[in-house]
Protein backbone atom coordinates (compact mmCIF):
# COMPACT_ATOMS: atom_id res chain seq x y z
CA UNK A 1 0.00 0.00 0.00
CA UNK A 2 2.94 2.30 0.74
CA UNK A 3 4.09 2.09 -2.89
CA UNK A 4 0.58 3.02 -3.97
CA UNK A 5 0.63 6.09 -1.75
CA UNK A 6 3.99 7.14 -3.21
CA UNK A 7 2.54 6.75 -6.71
CA UNK A 8 -0.40 8.92 -5.70
CA UNK A 9 1.92 11.62 -4.34
CA UNK A 10 4.06 11.38 -7.49
CA UNK A 11 0.99 12.07 -9.63
CA UNK A 12 -0.87 14.70 -7.58
CA UNK A 13 -1.75 17.54 -9.94
CA UNK A 14 0.15 15.89 -12.82
CA UNK A 15 -2.57 16.86 -15.34
CA UNK A 16 -2.05 20.58 -14.77
CA UNK A 17 -0.06 22.94 -16.99
CA UNK A 18 1.89 24.01 -13.96
CA UNK A 19 1.92 21.10 -11.53
CA UNK A 20 2.77 21.71 -7.88
CA UNK A 21 6.28 21.17 -6.52
CA UNK A 22 7.44 17.59 -6.22
CA UNK A 23 6.23 15.76 -3.11
CA UNK A 24 8.34 12.62 -3.43
CA UNK A 25 12.02 12.07 -2.80
CA UNK A 26 14.37 10.81 -5.47
CA UNK A 27 14.56 7.48 -3.69
CA UNK A 28 10.78 7.16 -3.55
CA UNK A 29 10.44 7.99 -7.21
CA UNK A 30 13.12 5.47 -8.08
CA UNK A 31 11.29 2.81 -6.06
CA UNK A 32 8.05 3.23 -8.02
CA UNK A 33 9.49 3.97 -11.48
CA UNK A 34 8.90 0.44 -12.71
CA UNK A 35 5.28 0.45 -11.47
CA UNK A 36 4.70 3.86 -13.06
CA UNK A 37 6.03 2.63 -16.40
CA UNK A 38 4.01 -0.55 -16.31
CA UNK A 39 0.77 1.32 -15.68
CA UNK A 40 1.41 3.89 -18.40
CA UNK A 41 1.93 6.66 -15.84
CA UNK A 42 5.61 7.29 -16.61
CA UNK A 43 5.11 10.42 -18.75
CA UNK A 44 2.79 12.06 -16.22
CA UNK A 45 5.16 11.19 -13.38
CA UNK A 46 7.99 12.84 -15.31
CA UNK A 47 5.92 15.94 -16.00
CA UNK A 48 4.89 16.21 -12.36
CA UNK A 49 8.35 15.60 -10.93
CA UNK A 50 10.56 16.93 -13.69
CA UNK A 51 12.70 19.09 -11.39
CA UNK A 52 13.23 16.07 -9.17
CA UNK A 53 13.86 13.78 -12.11
CA UNK A 54 16.44 16.03 -13.69
CA UNK A 55 18.36 16.05 -10.42
CA UNK A 56 18.70 12.29 -10.37
CA UNK A 57 19.58 10.21 -13.40
CA UNK A 58 17.79 6.94 -12.52
CA UNK A 59 14.23 7.81 -13.55
CA UNK A 60 15.36 9.16 -16.91
CA UNK A 61 13.34 6.18 -18.09
CA UNK A 62 10.29 8.30 -17.26
CA UNK A 63 11.48 10.97 -19.69
CA UNK A 64 12.07 8.42 -22.41
CA UNK A 65 8.60 7.03 -21.74
CA UNK A 66 7.17 10.47 -22.42
CA UNK A 67 9.18 10.84 -25.62
CA UNK A 68 8.00 7.46 -26.87
CA UNK A 69 4.40 8.12 -25.94
CA UNK A 70 4.56 11.43 -27.78
CA UNK A 71 5.70 9.59 -30.91
CA UNK A 72 3.09 6.90 -30.37
CA UNK A 73 0.40 9.55 -30.06
CA UNK A 74 1.60 11.10 -33.33
CA UNK A 75 1.17 7.72 -35.01
CA UNK A 76 -2.33 7.25 -33.64
CA UNK A 77 -3.33 10.82 -34.50
CA UNK A 78 -2.49 10.03 -38.13
CA UNK A 79 -4.60 6.89 -37.98
CA UNK A 80 -7.64 8.31 -36.21
CA UNK A 81 -9.13 10.24 -39.17
CA UNK A 82 -8.51 7.22 -41.39
CA UNK A 83 -10.38 4.93 -39.00
CA UNK A 84 -13.31 7.32 -38.62
CA UNK A 85 -13.56 7.91 -42.37
CA UNK A 86 -13.59 4.19 -43.09
CA UNK A 87 -16.30 3.59 -40.52
CA UNK A 88 -18.37 6.39 -42.03
CA UNK A 89 -17.86 4.81 -45.43
CA UNK A 90 -19.49 1.74 -43.90
CA UNK A 91 -22.39 3.93 -42.70
CA UNK A 92 -21.25 3.74 -39.09
CA UNK A 93 -21.00 6.87 -36.95
CA UNK A 94 -18.45 6.32 -34.17
CA UNK A 95 -18.24 8.18 -30.89
CA UNK A 96 -14.86 8.78 -29.28
CA UNK A 97 -14.06 8.66 -25.58
CA UNK A 98 -11.12 7.97 -23.27
CA UNK A 99 -7.74 7.66 -25.12
CA UNK A 100 -7.37 10.34 -27.79
CA UNK A 101 -10.38 12.24 -26.50
CA UNK A 102 -8.68 12.70 -23.12
CA UNK A 103 -5.04 12.88 -24.25
CA UNK A 104 -5.68 16.05 -26.27
CA UNK A 105 -6.74 17.84 -23.06
CA UNK A 106 -3.42 17.33 -21.27
CA UNK A 107 -0.80 20.10 -21.33
CA UNK A 108 1.57 18.31 -23.73
CA UNK A 109 1.25 15.48 -26.26
CA UNK A 110 2.27 12.08 -24.99
CA UNK A 111 1.59 12.77 -21.31
CA UNK A 112 -1.57 10.69 -21.33
CA UNK A 113 -0.76 7.44 -23.10
CA UNK A 114 -3.31 5.49 -25.06
CA UNK A 115 -2.70 2.30 -26.90
CA UNK A 116 -5.64 2.30 -29.24
CA UNK A 117 -8.60 4.29 -30.45
CA UNK A 118 -11.71 3.79 -28.33
CA UNK A 119 -14.63 3.92 -30.74
CA UNK A 120 -18.22 3.40 -29.59
CA UNK A 121 -20.82 2.43 -32.17
CA UNK A 122 -24.53 1.73 -32.07
CA UNK A 123 -25.16 -1.91 -31.14
CA UNK A 124 -27.01 -2.37 -34.43
CA UNK A 125 -23.95 -1.12 -36.34
CA UNK A 126 -21.46 -3.32 -34.53
CA UNK A 127 -21.17 -6.05 -37.17
CA UNK A 128 -20.58 -3.56 -39.97
CA UNK A 129 -18.13 -1.66 -37.78
CA UNK A 130 -16.27 -4.85 -36.88
CA UNK A 131 -15.86 -5.70 -40.55
CA UNK A 132 -14.56 -2.20 -41.30
CA UNK A 133 -12.10 -2.36 -38.42
CA UNK A 134 -10.89 -5.81 -39.41
CA UNK A 135 -10.16 -4.41 -42.86
CA UNK A 136 -7.63 -1.96 -41.38
CA UNK A 137 -5.18 -4.19 -39.49
CA UNK A 138 -2.57 -1.47 -39.07
CA UNK A 139 -4.87 0.61 -36.91
CA UNK A 140 -5.36 -0.33 -33.26
CA UNK A 141 -9.06 0.14 -32.57
CA UNK A 142 -10.91 -0.87 -29.43
CA UNK A 143 -14.41 -1.18 -30.82
CA UNK A 144 -17.24 -1.00 -28.30
CA UNK A 145 -20.76 -2.26 -28.88
CA UNK A 146 -22.88 0.62 -27.61
CA UNK A 147 -21.80 2.49 -24.51
CA UNK A 148 -21.31 -0.17 -21.82
CA UNK A 149 -20.40 2.37 -19.14
CA UNK A 150 -23.42 4.50 -20.01
CA UNK A 151 -25.82 1.62 -20.47
CA UNK A 152 -28.70 3.46 -18.83
CA UNK A 153 -28.48 6.25 -21.43
CA UNK A 154 -29.95 6.31 -24.89
CA UNK A 155 -27.19 5.98 -27.48
CA UNK A 156 -28.92 8.31 -29.92
CA UNK A 157 -29.30 11.01 -27.28
CA UNK A 158 -25.65 10.72 -26.29
CA UNK A 159 -24.62 10.88 -29.95
CA UNK A 160 -26.85 13.88 -30.61
CA UNK A 161 -25.32 15.95 -27.82
CA UNK A 162 -21.73 14.84 -28.54
CA UNK A 163 -19.12 17.52 -29.17
CA UNK A 164 -17.77 17.93 -32.69
CA UNK A 165 -13.98 18.11 -32.93
CA UNK A 166 -11.63 17.92 -35.88
CA UNK A 167 -8.66 15.62 -36.37
CA UNK A 168 -6.69 15.53 -39.61
CA UNK A 169 -9.45 17.45 -41.36
CA UNK A 170 -12.10 14.92 -40.36
CA UNK A 171 -14.94 15.73 -37.98
CA UNK A 172 -14.87 13.54 -34.89
CA UNK A 173 -17.76 13.10 -32.45
CA UNK A 174 -16.52 13.13 -28.86
CA UNK A 175 -18.67 12.46 -25.81
CA UNK A 176 -20.04 15.60 -24.21
CA UNK A 177 -18.16 16.40 -21.00
CA UNK A 178 -21.02 15.31 -18.75
CA UNK A 179 -21.34 11.92 -20.45
CA UNK A 180 -17.57 11.58 -20.64
CA UNK A 181 -17.06 12.26 -16.95
CA UNK A 182 -19.67 9.70 -16.00
CA UNK A 183 -18.19 7.14 -18.40
CA UNK A 184 -14.69 7.71 -17.01
CA UNK A 185 -15.91 7.27 -13.44
CA UNK A 186 -17.78 4.07 -14.16
CA UNK A 187 -14.95 2.69 -16.32
CA UNK A 188 -12.45 3.39 -13.55
CA UNK A 189 -14.57 1.58 -10.96
CA UNK A 190 -15.43 -1.33 -13.24
CA UNK A 191 -11.72 -1.99 -13.71
CA UNK A 192 -10.90 -1.70 -10.02
CA UNK A 193 -9.23 1.71 -10.46
CA UNK A 194 -6.20 -0.25 -11.62
CA UNK A 195 -4.52 2.53 -13.60
CA UNK A 196 -3.67 5.86 -11.98
CA UNK A 197 -4.00 7.64 -15.30
CA UNK A 198 -7.73 6.90 -15.34
CA UNK A 199 -8.12 8.87 -12.10
CA UNK A 200 -5.96 11.65 -13.56
CA UNK A 201 -8.46 11.81 -16.45
CA UNK A 202 -11.30 12.37 -14.01
CA UNK A 203 -9.35 15.01 -12.12
CA UNK A 204 -8.51 16.79 -15.38
CA UNK A 205 -12.11 16.87 -16.59
CA UNK A 206 -13.34 18.13 -13.23
CA UNK A 207 -10.77 20.91 -13.05
CA UNK A 208 -11.15 22.03 -16.67
CA UNK A 209 -14.95 21.90 -16.73
CA UNK A 210 -16.71 24.99 -17.87
CA UNK A 211 -19.08 26.91 -15.61
CA UNK A 212 -22.04 25.47 -17.44
CA UNK A 213 -21.31 21.83 -16.69
CA UNK A 214 -24.60 20.10 -15.98
CA UNK A 215 -23.96 18.05 -12.84
CA UNK A 216 -27.50 16.71 -12.96
CA UNK A 217 -26.65 15.11 -16.28
CA UNK A 218 -23.40 13.70 -14.90
CA UNK A 219 -25.20 12.12 -11.96
CA UNK A 220 -28.51 11.19 -13.60
CA UNK A 221 -29.40 7.56 -13.11
CA UNK A 222 -29.93 5.17 -10.25
CA UNK A 223 -28.96 6.39 -6.77
CA UNK A 224 -26.37 3.63 -6.42
CA UNK A 225 -24.62 4.63 -9.62
CA UNK A 226 -24.84 8.25 -8.59
CA UNK A 227 -23.06 7.36 -5.36
CA UNK A 228 -20.50 5.34 -7.28
CA UNK A 229 -19.72 8.29 -9.57
CA UNK A 230 -19.42 10.55 -6.53
CA UNK A 231 -17.06 8.04 -4.93
CA UNK A 232 -14.83 8.12 -8.03
CA UNK A 233 -14.79 11.91 -7.92
CA UNK A 234 -13.96 11.78 -4.22
CA UNK A 235 -11.09 9.40 -4.94
CA UNK A 236 -9.64 11.92 -7.38
CA UNK A 237 -9.77 14.52 -4.63
CA UNK A 238 -8.28 12.39 -1.87
CA UNK A 239 -5.62 10.48 -3.77
CA UNK A 240 -4.59 12.98 -6.45
CA UNK A 241 -5.55 16.30 -4.96
CA UNK A 242 -8.14 17.20 -7.58
CA UNK A 243 -9.90 20.45 -6.74
CA UNK A 244 -13.51 19.45 -6.10
CA UNK A 245 -14.63 22.89 -4.98
CA UNK A 246 -18.06 23.71 -6.34
CA UNK A 247 -18.82 20.11 -7.32
CA UNK A 248 -21.36 17.77 -5.74
CA UNK A 249 -18.40 15.71 -4.58
CA UNK A 250 -16.92 18.56 -2.53
CA UNK A 251 -18.45 17.30 0.68
CA UNK A 252 -17.97 13.62 0.06
CA UNK A 253 -14.28 13.34 0.72
CA UNK A 254 -14.72 12.77 4.44
CA UNK A 255 -17.65 10.46 3.83
CA UNK A 256 -15.91 8.00 1.50
CA UNK A 257 -16.13 4.41 2.68
CA UNK A 258 -13.04 3.52 4.69
CA UNK A 259 -12.08 0.63 2.43
CA UNK A 260 -11.97 2.70 -0.78
CA UNK A 261 -8.70 4.63 -0.63
CA UNK A 262 -6.66 1.73 0.87
CA UNK A 263 -7.99 -0.60 -1.82
CA UNK A 264 -6.90 1.68 -4.64
CA UNK A 265 -3.54 2.44 -3.01
CA UNK A 266 -2.89 -1.28 -2.65
CA UNK A 267 -3.90 -1.89 -6.25
CA UNK A 268 -1.57 0.81 -7.56
CA UNK A 269 1.28 -0.55 -5.48
CA UNK A 270 0.78 -4.04 -6.85
CA UNK A 271 0.58 -3.02 -10.48
CA UNK A 272 -1.79 -4.33 -13.05
CA UNK A 273 -1.43 -8.10 -12.80
CA UNK A 274 -2.54 -8.81 -16.32
CA UNK A 275 -5.20 -11.51 -16.48
CA UNK A 276 -5.15 -14.28 -19.02
CA UNK A 277 -8.28 -16.33 -19.75
CA UNK A 278 -8.58 -19.16 -17.24
CA UNK A 279 -9.13 -21.54 -20.11
CA UNK A 280 -5.53 -21.04 -21.20
CA UNK A 281 -4.32 -22.43 -17.84
CA UNK A 282 -6.49 -25.54 -17.78
CA UNK A 283 -4.34 -28.63 -17.36
CA UNK A 284 -1.55 -26.63 -15.69
CA UNK A 285 -2.40 -26.57 -11.95
CA UNK A 286 0.36 -24.16 -10.93
CA UNK A 287 -0.49 -21.72 -13.70
CA UNK A 288 -4.18 -22.07 -12.90
CA UNK A 289 -3.57 -21.26 -9.20
CA UNK A 290 -1.57 -18.15 -10.15
CA UNK A 291 -4.22 -17.10 -12.62
CA UNK A 292 -7.01 -17.60 -10.08
CA UNK A 293 -5.13 -15.24 -7.77
CA UNK A 294 -5.02 -12.62 -10.47
CA UNK A 295 -8.73 -13.05 -11.07
CA UNK A 296 -9.62 -12.20 -7.48
CA UNK A 297 -11.39 -8.84 -7.82
CA UNK A 298 -10.50 -5.94 -5.59
CA UNK A 299 -13.30 -4.33 -3.59
CA UNK A 300 -13.83 -1.53 -6.12
CA UNK A 301 -14.14 -3.85 -9.10
CA UNK A 302 -16.52 -6.22 -7.30
CA UNK A 303 -18.71 -3.38 -6.05
CA UNK A 304 -18.96 -1.78 -9.47
CA UNK A 305 -19.63 -5.07 -11.25
CA UNK A 306 -22.52 -5.88 -8.93
CA UNK A 307 -23.85 -2.32 -8.73
CA UNK A 308 -23.32 -2.62 -4.99
CA UNK A 309 -23.62 0.45 -2.80
CA UNK A 310 -20.36 2.29 -2.18
CA UNK A 311 -20.88 2.39 1.57
CA UNK A 312 -19.16 1.22 4.71
CA UNK A 313 -20.34 -2.37 4.61
CA UNK A 314 -17.67 -5.10 4.33
CA UNK A 315 -16.68 -5.88 0.76
CA UNK A 316 -15.86 -9.57 1.07
CA UNK A 317 -19.42 -10.74 0.32
CA UNK A 318 -19.44 -8.69 -2.88
CA UNK A 319 -16.03 -9.99 -3.89
CA UNK A 320 -17.17 -13.57 -3.30
CA UNK A 321 -20.40 -12.97 -5.20
CA UNK A 322 -18.47 -11.47 -8.09
CA UNK A 323 -16.13 -14.47 -8.20
CA UNK A 324 -19.08 -16.87 -8.12
CA UNK A 325 -20.80 -14.98 -10.90
CA UNK A 326 -17.72 -15.03 -13.06
CA UNK A 327 -17.13 -18.66 -12.21
CA UNK A 328 -20.64 -19.50 -13.33
CA UNK A 329 -20.10 -17.64 -16.59
CA UNK A 330 -16.79 -19.47 -17.08
CA UNK A 331 -18.50 -22.79 -16.41
CA UNK A 332 -21.21 -21.98 -18.91
CA UNK A 333 -18.67 -21.07 -21.57
CA UNK A 334 -16.79 -24.32 -20.90
CA UNK A 335 -20.01 -26.30 -21.13
CA UNK A 336 -20.84 -24.65 -24.43
CA UNK A 337 -17.35 -25.45 -25.72
CA UNK A 338 -17.73 -29.15 -24.89
CA UNK A 339 -21.32 -29.58 -26.07
CA UNK B 1 26.50 19.16 -51.43
CA UNK B 2 22.83 19.82 -50.66
CA UNK B 3 21.67 17.13 -48.25
CA UNK B 4 18.07 16.00 -48.11
CA UNK B 5 16.32 14.56 -45.05
CA UNK B 6 14.11 11.52 -45.44
CA UNK B 7 10.40 12.23 -45.38
CA UNK B 8 8.82 8.89 -46.14
CA UNK B 9 8.51 6.39 -43.32
CA UNK B 10 9.26 8.86 -40.55
CA UNK B 11 7.02 10.13 -37.78
CA UNK B 12 8.30 13.45 -36.45
CA UNK B 13 7.18 15.36 -33.39
CA UNK B 14 8.62 18.36 -31.57
CA UNK B 15 8.62 18.09 -27.80
CA UNK B 16 10.16 20.47 -25.30
CA UNK B 17 12.98 21.71 -27.51
CA UNK B 18 13.80 18.31 -28.93
CA UNK B 19 12.81 16.77 -32.22
CA UNK B 20 11.62 13.19 -31.88
CA UNK B 21 11.76 10.96 -34.92
CA UNK B 22 10.43 7.45 -35.30
CA UNK B 23 11.70 5.45 -38.24
CA UNK B 24 8.89 3.16 -39.36
CA UNK B 25 11.23 1.17 -41.60
CA UNK B 26 13.66 -0.02 -38.93
CA UNK B 27 11.46 0.68 -35.91
CA UNK B 28 13.85 2.96 -34.10
CA UNK B 29 13.10 6.14 -32.24
CA UNK B 30 15.61 8.99 -32.09
CA UNK B 31 15.78 12.31 -30.34
CA UNK B 32 17.58 15.20 -31.93
CA UNK B 33 18.88 18.06 -29.84
CA UNK B 34 18.35 21.59 -31.08
CA UNK B 35 21.47 21.72 -33.26
CA UNK B 36 20.75 18.42 -34.94
CA UNK B 37 17.09 19.39 -35.35
CA UNK B 38 17.97 22.68 -37.09
CA UNK B 39 20.19 20.85 -39.55
CA UNK B 40 17.68 18.02 -40.06
CA UNK B 41 14.82 20.42 -40.72
CA UNK B 42 16.99 22.44 -43.10
CA UNK B 43 17.98 19.45 -45.21
CA UNK B 44 15.57 20.05 -48.08
CA UNK B 45 17.88 19.17 -50.96
CA UNK B 46 18.18 22.84 -51.93
CA UNK B 47 20.16 24.25 -49.02
CA UNK B 48 23.96 24.01 -49.02
CA UNK B 49 26.12 23.13 -46.04
CA UNK B 50 27.28 26.77 -45.91
CA UNK B 51 23.69 27.97 -45.74
CA UNK B 52 22.87 25.37 -43.10
CA UNK B 53 25.80 26.64 -41.03
CA UNK B 54 24.44 30.20 -41.24
CA UNK B 55 21.01 28.96 -40.22
CA UNK B 56 22.47 27.03 -37.30
CA UNK B 57 24.44 30.06 -36.13
CA UNK B 58 21.31 32.18 -36.14
CA UNK B 59 19.32 29.51 -34.30
CA UNK B 60 21.90 28.97 -31.58
CA UNK B 61 22.99 32.59 -31.30
CA UNK B 62 26.67 31.62 -31.14
CA UNK B 63 29.46 31.15 -33.66
CA UNK B 64 29.32 27.89 -35.57
CA UNK B 65 30.80 26.77 -38.86
CA UNK B 66 30.44 24.07 -41.49
CA UNK B 67 32.12 21.56 -39.17
CA UNK B 68 29.08 21.68 -36.92
CA UNK B 69 26.83 20.96 -39.87
CA UNK B 70 29.03 18.11 -41.09
CA UNK B 71 29.06 16.66 -37.58
CA UNK B 72 25.24 16.81 -37.52
CA UNK B 73 24.99 15.31 -40.99
CA UNK B 74 27.22 12.45 -39.92
CA UNK B 75 25.02 11.71 -36.94
CA UNK B 76 21.85 11.99 -39.00
CA UNK B 77 23.25 9.79 -41.76
CA UNK B 78 24.28 7.13 -39.25
CA UNK B 79 20.76 7.17 -37.84
CA UNK B 80 19.41 6.66 -41.35
CA UNK B 81 17.52 9.93 -41.37
CA UNK B 82 18.98 11.35 -44.60
CA UNK B 83 18.23 10.32 -48.16
CA UNK B 84 21.04 8.04 -49.22
CA UNK B 85 23.27 9.72 -51.75
CA UNK B 86 22.27 13.22 -50.74
CA UNK B 87 25.48 13.68 -48.75
CA UNK B 88 29.05 13.04 -49.82
CA UNK B 89 30.88 9.92 -48.66
CA UNK B 90 33.09 11.98 -46.38
CA UNK B 91 30.23 13.27 -44.24
CA UNK B 92 30.14 10.63 -41.55
CA UNK B 93 33.90 10.24 -41.24
CA UNK B 94 34.93 13.79 -41.99
CA UNK B 95 34.36 15.57 -38.70
CA UNK B 96 34.60 14.36 -35.15
CA UNK B 97 32.97 15.79 -32.07
CA UNK B 98 36.42 16.33 -30.57
CA UNK B 99 37.55 18.30 -33.60
CA UNK B 100 34.58 20.62 -33.42
CA UNK B 101 35.11 21.14 -29.70
CA UNK B 102 38.79 21.94 -30.18
CA UNK B 103 37.97 24.54 -32.81
CA UNK B 104 35.21 26.07 -30.71
CA UNK B 105 37.39 26.45 -27.63
CA UNK B 106 36.38 25.96 -24.03
CA UNK B 107 32.89 27.31 -23.71
CA UNK B 108 30.54 26.47 -20.89
CA UNK B 109 27.75 24.15 -22.02
CA UNK B 110 29.32 23.57 -25.41
CA UNK B 111 28.85 19.82 -25.28
CA UNK B 112 25.11 20.31 -24.85
CA UNK B 113 25.00 22.49 -27.95
CA UNK B 114 26.91 20.12 -30.23
CA UNK B 115 24.64 18.20 -32.62
CA UNK B 116 23.44 14.98 -31.04
CA UNK B 117 21.18 12.21 -32.29
CA UNK B 118 20.30 9.73 -29.54
CA UNK B 119 18.30 6.55 -29.75
CA UNK B 120 15.35 6.22 -27.40
CA UNK B 121 14.73 2.84 -25.89
CA UNK B 122 11.36 1.44 -24.95
CA UNK B 123 9.95 2.72 -21.65
CA UNK B 124 11.36 0.07 -19.41
CA UNK B 125 13.92 -0.18 -16.66
CA UNK B 126 15.26 -3.30 -18.31
CA UNK B 127 17.50 -3.24 -21.34
CA UNK B 128 15.46 -3.36 -24.51
CA UNK B 129 16.56 -5.54 -27.36
CA UNK B 130 17.52 -3.70 -30.50
CA UNK B 131 15.63 -5.95 -32.89
CA UNK B 132 11.96 -6.58 -33.33
CA UNK B 133 10.58 -9.95 -32.29
CA UNK B 134 7.39 -11.72 -33.29
CA UNK B 135 7.44 -14.04 -30.28
CA UNK B 136 7.77 -12.44 -26.86
CA UNK B 137 8.34 -15.70 -25.02
CA UNK B 138 11.37 -15.21 -22.76
CA UNK B 139 11.85 -11.61 -23.87
CA UNK B 140 12.34 -8.75 -21.43
CA UNK B 141 9.62 -6.20 -20.81
CA UNK B 142 10.00 -3.46 -23.38
CA UNK B 143 11.51 -5.55 -26.15
CA UNK B 144 10.16 -4.20 -29.46
CA UNK B 145 7.68 -6.64 -30.95
CA UNK B 146 4.91 -6.90 -33.49
CA UNK B 147 2.04 -9.29 -34.03
CA UNK B 148 0.57 -8.52 -37.42
CA UNK B 149 1.88 -5.16 -38.46
CA UNK B 150 5.68 -4.72 -38.50
CA UNK B 151 5.33 -0.94 -38.46
CA UNK B 152 3.91 -1.21 -34.94
CA UNK B 153 7.20 -2.54 -33.64
CA UNK B 154 8.90 -0.77 -30.77
CA UNK B 155 6.89 2.37 -30.34
CA UNK B 156 3.47 0.83 -30.72
CA UNK B 157 4.13 -2.67 -29.44
CA UNK B 158 6.51 -4.06 -26.84
CA UNK B 159 6.82 -7.35 -24.97
CA UNK B 160 5.18 -7.34 -21.54
CA UNK B 161 7.73 -9.60 -19.90
CA UNK B 162 5.19 -12.41 -19.61
CA UNK B 163 5.30 -13.59 -23.19
CA UNK B 164 2.72 -11.18 -24.57
CA UNK B 165 3.13 -8.47 -27.19
CA UNK B 166 1.24 -5.45 -25.87
CA UNK B 167 0.66 -1.83 -26.72
CA UNK B 168 3.58 0.20 -25.35
CA UNK B 169 1.28 3.02 -24.39
CA UNK B 170 -0.49 1.10 -21.69
CA UNK B 171 1.48 -2.10 -21.28
CA UNK B 172 -1.64 -4.26 -21.12
CA UNK B 173 -3.66 -4.21 -24.31
CA UNK B 174 -2.60 -6.99 -26.68
CA UNK B 175 -1.15 -5.67 -29.93
CA UNK B 176 -3.45 -5.94 -32.91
Amino acid sequence: MERGRIIARALRGAWRCDPPAAEVTAGELDAVTSALLRTGSGPLAFWRNRARVEATPAPAALHDAWRLQALHAALLEERLPVAVSRLRAASVEPLLAKGWAMARLYPRPGLRPYGDLDLYVRPADYTAARAAVDAMPGIAVDLHRGLPDLDERDHEAVLARAARETAGGVEIRVLRVEDHLRLLCRHLLRHGAARPVWLCDIALLVETRGPGLDWDLVLAGSPRRRDAVLAALGLAGVLLGADLTGTPAAGIVDALPRWLVPTVSKQWGEGLGRREPLASSLGHPAALRAELGRHWPNAVEASAALDAPFDGRPRLPFQLAHVLLRGARFGLSLARAFV
Amino acid sequence: MKPRAREAGLVVRELEGELLVYDLEVHRAHRLNRSAAVVFQGCDGRTSVRELADRLQRALGRPTDERWVRLALGRLARAGLLESGSTGPDVAAGVSRREVMQRAGRVAGLTLLLPAVTSIVAPTPAEAAASCVVNCSGQAFGTPCSNSNPSDCGVVCVCNGAGGCVLAADGITPCP
